[in-house]
């Protein structure tokens, strides 16, 4: 491969700054990157080649960003730098879909370009993503904020009273980040910083440091004179602005940027590879740290309304929710985690004191009913957007909100799926865990909704919080019109007689393995008997019934649905009136009412569970 | 020494990449358009001091990053903020979207009693409007906030915004300073003199000093 020896000479050169036509060839040779780019010769033809149709939202973004990198630049005015500008970052994204695209990488690349091809530029910016600047892209930009608290120790190292100054106004990491991630560039004049940038490739990131402290300690004195953190950073900013170079030189510069450099040598160069590395390892975990405990904040926020468990549990949960979905903190988008039914399975072993709901059985259909729900949070801007035209209409309609809720279905469940689940267990009476139970049982989707947003009133919350806030005098109206709709009254979806069956299979399983099982057994079968009875009643009442009742619609089952289709032909009327015949059906209130009366099958539905126990229990064994 | 302003307000720009949130500040800082800004990267800010009923407040107002990436960067700003704008496009459907979204980072990261206001920008690019007056309007009165569409290119609204975020911050901070001095008998202003900053004394000593003129 090609090297070069390290010699006083290229320091000396380094130091005046490489001639332009020398830079790219320099550049390729300091930073390795000419390695890579020999031993992949079609990578980058290839990479540009390559369909991006799965990248759209990188590809909007770095579309929005090319004539934002350089625009004072005559090159990136015209197609022609713009279309080379895109077609690098495009490669890049699709090489490595893990950084993707990142702003700041647009303003370097487009300095690059100038000095380079295309290809040599692509091999460049791989080699500052990958190994120069590590970390600094990645979808949470980790590296840089490490960098930051890096910077931070090295100027409470070499310069004291600025430090102490400046930490008082905290601007310290606020200035570092912006100079890091573009190599100064976005800072001042580009053709200044591109000397830095010489030296980059050279020594590493260790020289950015070296400037940025240089560029402190140039400032000291009207640093400590700065009242508060805007003073500062405006002071900085006008004096980086301010810095030319050998070939450029501006009226009024601020300094210049050869001197700088020259400085931070002399001043700073005795800072290390080794020192920056130990120091970003331990930066590296308070970083970890810092994000991990805002997520579990807000997470914690967030939820803490949705359930009546405290804050550290939301916390506590919510950690151990993020192990099983394996998603780490520094990649990934982790406040819409999800897990999907085998990750369910196994947590719900962990963590559900009930122990009956722990059969893999019964699990798995808690999964199903949970999964057909959507979390209030990943719909939220559609069903608000529903419930903004339903008032415009002047009337609130559930029922769309509902269909439209049900159409895009995922595999996953998310958090708030889980901690309302567990809410149940914990922290729900008999009342709520049965409605819970009869909606696992429905098979129809919509029908599992309903009871879903029964439980948890997802729907009629919002309008209620909307209605107050958006008139009072469409209060009244709206609050009505909520009434006499379905979703707030107590009324849940009937069930039939499948579903009826499903239900006590569950419940006979719950008893399975009991102390006590004939006695639950004894009592379940009372009162399942009496419920069939009720069922029977209540098909004979609707068979001498000649109107169709209004919510004649949520009973339809599958048979009957597919009659429905059979008499096309017929009126409206006609089919409803005839799907309302032969429905053996019963109602939430009809099931409450019967089990209620058995105080065996009451106590059992109305134990109390330790969540607190559980969590410790938990934690001491995973620790 | 002569006093510089009464009042210090930070305020913070937030929204989507690409809605103009650079753009909207340098107008109102700089009176200037500039149609081609570097991307901001992380966060950066500009000052100007304006006058509201006799007194000068200086505004201090930080630009965010709006690509998603940088939202743990950006958010660490939010506490110190006691206004901010939440800026969307309106000849993009999506950066209004998004808007819920930045709503629901300010309840996570912000102070609860922070004003906010709804900016729909390049209003002047009317031919290519995808969302509607009435719906901004609909989604400021949902959130309880002010809306109002600007166009920084053609300098609408910019002042406007600015000045009535300023007002409203303003009203807030006096009332609690009444509310916060003896005599009226609500001693329970939360946090309330770090959010105002008159020059000359600091915010506690300004509170005890007029302690002494009323006593």
């Amino acid at each position: 491969g090609i090297s070069m020896y390290r010699t006083t000479e290229i320091y000396e050169l380094i130091l005046e700054g490489l001639p332009d036509k020398l830079r790219c060839e320099l550049w390729l040779i300091f930073s390795g990157a000419i390695h890579q780019k020999n031993t992949n010769p079609f990578v980058y033809k290839n990479l540009v080649n390559q369909p991006a149709d799965e990248f759209e939202v990188t590809m909007d973004e770095i579309e929005r960003d090319l004539h934002r990198s350089l625009p004072e630049h005559v090159a990136f005015q015209s197609e022609i730098g713009i279309n080379a500008l895109r077609r690098v970052l495009k490669s890049y994204a699709v090489r490595n879909p893990k950084i993707g695209y990142c702003q700041a990488m647009n303003i370097i690349t487009s300095v690059l370009l100038l000095y380079c091809g295309e290809e040599d530029t692509f091999w460049l910016l791989t080699s500052i993503c990958e190994r120069l600047l590590p970390d600094y892209y990645n979808t949470k930009v980790v590296g840089a904020q490490i960098d930051a608290g890096v910077f931070e120790d090295l100027c409470e190292n070499y310069l004291k009273d600025i430090y102490v100054k400046l930490k008082e106004l905290s601007v310290i990491s606020y200035v570092s980040l912006a100079w890091f991630l573009t190599l100064f560039i976005s800072s001042m004049p580009f053709d200044s910083a591109v000397y830095l940038i010489d030296c980059f490739f050279y020594d590493g990131a260790k020289v950015m440091f070296q400037l940025a402290l240089t560029i402190l300690q140039e400032n000291k004195e009207a640093l400590l004179k700065c009242n508060d953190e805007g003073d500062s950073i405006a002071l900085l900013a006008k004096y980086l602005e301010g810095i030319d170079n050998p070939d450029r030189k501006i009226p009024n510069a601020s300094a210049n940027i050869k001197d700088l450099i020259r400085n931070s040598y002399i001043n700073f160069g005795t800072i290390t590879d080794e020192d920056i590395n130990r120091l970003r390892l331990k930066h590296r975990l308070r970083v970890v740290q810092n994000m991990e405990e805002t997520l579990l904040n807000s997470i914690a926020k967030n939820v803490s309304k949705q359930c009546s468990f405290s804050d550290d549990q939301i916390k506590d949960f919510f950690y151990i929710f993020k192990q099983v979905s394996k998603i780490g903190i520094i990649d990934g988008d982790n406040r819409n985690l999800t897990i999907n039914k085998e990750q369910f399975l196994k947590l719900n072993k962990n963590l559900c004191d009930w122990e009956a709901l722990c059969d893999d059985e019964i699990a798995g259909r808690i999964f199903d009913f949970l999964k057909c729900c959507p979390s209030e949070r990943t719909n939220e801007t559609k069903i608000s957007k529903l419930i903004m035209t339903s008032i415009a209409n002047g009337v609130p309609d559930s029922n769309e909100a509902y269909k439209s809720e049900k159409s895009d279905k995922s595999d996953n469940i998310d958090f708030l799926h889980f901690i309302r689940y567990m809410n149940i267990i914990y922290k729900s009476d008999a009342n709520i865990r049965l409605k819970f139970l009869y909606g696992v049982s429905m098979n129809d989707c919509e029908k599992k909704v309903q009871i879903y947003n029964g439980i948890f009133w997802v729907l009629a919350n919002k309008i209620e919080v909307l209605g107050v806030k958006y008139n009072d005098k469409n209060k009244s109206s709206l609050v009505d019109s909520i009434e006499s709709s379905n979703i707030n009254k107590s009324s849940l979806p009937i069930m039939n007689q499948d579903e009826f069956i499903g239900f006590w299979e569950i419940v006979y399983n719950l008893f399975t393995g009991m102390e006590n099982e004939g006695e639950m057994y004894h009592a379940s079968a009372t009162v399942s008997t009496l419920l069939l009875r009720l069922g029977e009643v209540s098909r004979k009442y609707q068979e001498s019934e000649s109107q169709p009742r209004s919510e004649s619609k949520t009973n339809v089952d599958q048979e009957k649905e597919i009659e429905n289709v059979q008499i096309e032909s017929s009126t409206s009327l006609d089919e409803t009136s005839k799907t309302n015949e032969k429905i053996w059906s019963i109602t939430f209130e009809q099931l409450i009412a019967s089990l209620l009366t058995d105080n065996l099958l009451v106590n059992y539905f109305d134990a109390k569970f330790d969540v607190e126990k559980k969590l410790t229990d938990y934690k001491s064994q995973h620790a | 020494m002569a006093k510089a302003y009464d009042y210090l307000f930070k305020l913070l720009l937030i929204g989507d990449s690409g809605v103009g949130k650079t753009c909207v500040l340098f107008r109102f800082a700089e009176d200037q358009y500039n149609a081609t800004f570097i991307s901001t990267i992380g966060i950066d800010f500009k000052i100007r001091t304006i006058e509201l009923d006799g007194k000068k407040i200086k505004l201090q107002i930080w630009d965010t990053a709006g690509q998603e990436r940088f939202r743990t960067i950006t958010t660490a700003y939010y506490r110190g903020a006691m206004g901010i704008l939440l800026v969307y496009d309106i000849t993009s459907e999506k950066s209004f979207d998004s808007i819920r979204n930045w709503i629901r980072n300010i309840e996570e990261h912000a102070s609860a009693d922070v004003e906010r206001m709804l900016i729909g920008n390049k209003c002047d690019m009317n031919d290519r409007r995808q969302v509607s007056k009435e719906r901004g309007e609909k989604l400021a009165i949902e959130y309880g906030m002010k809306c109002m569409e600007t166009s920084a290119k053609l300098n609408e609204n910019i002042e406007n915004a600015f000045f009535t975020l300023a007002r409203d911050i303003k009203a807030k901070t006096e009332k609690r300073l009444n509310q916060n001095r003896p005599g009226s008998n609500s001693q329970n202003g939360t946090g309330s003199n770090t959010k105002l900053k008159p020059k000359d004394n600091g915010g506690s000593k300004s509170s005890f000093f007029k302690m002494c003129t009323i006593l």
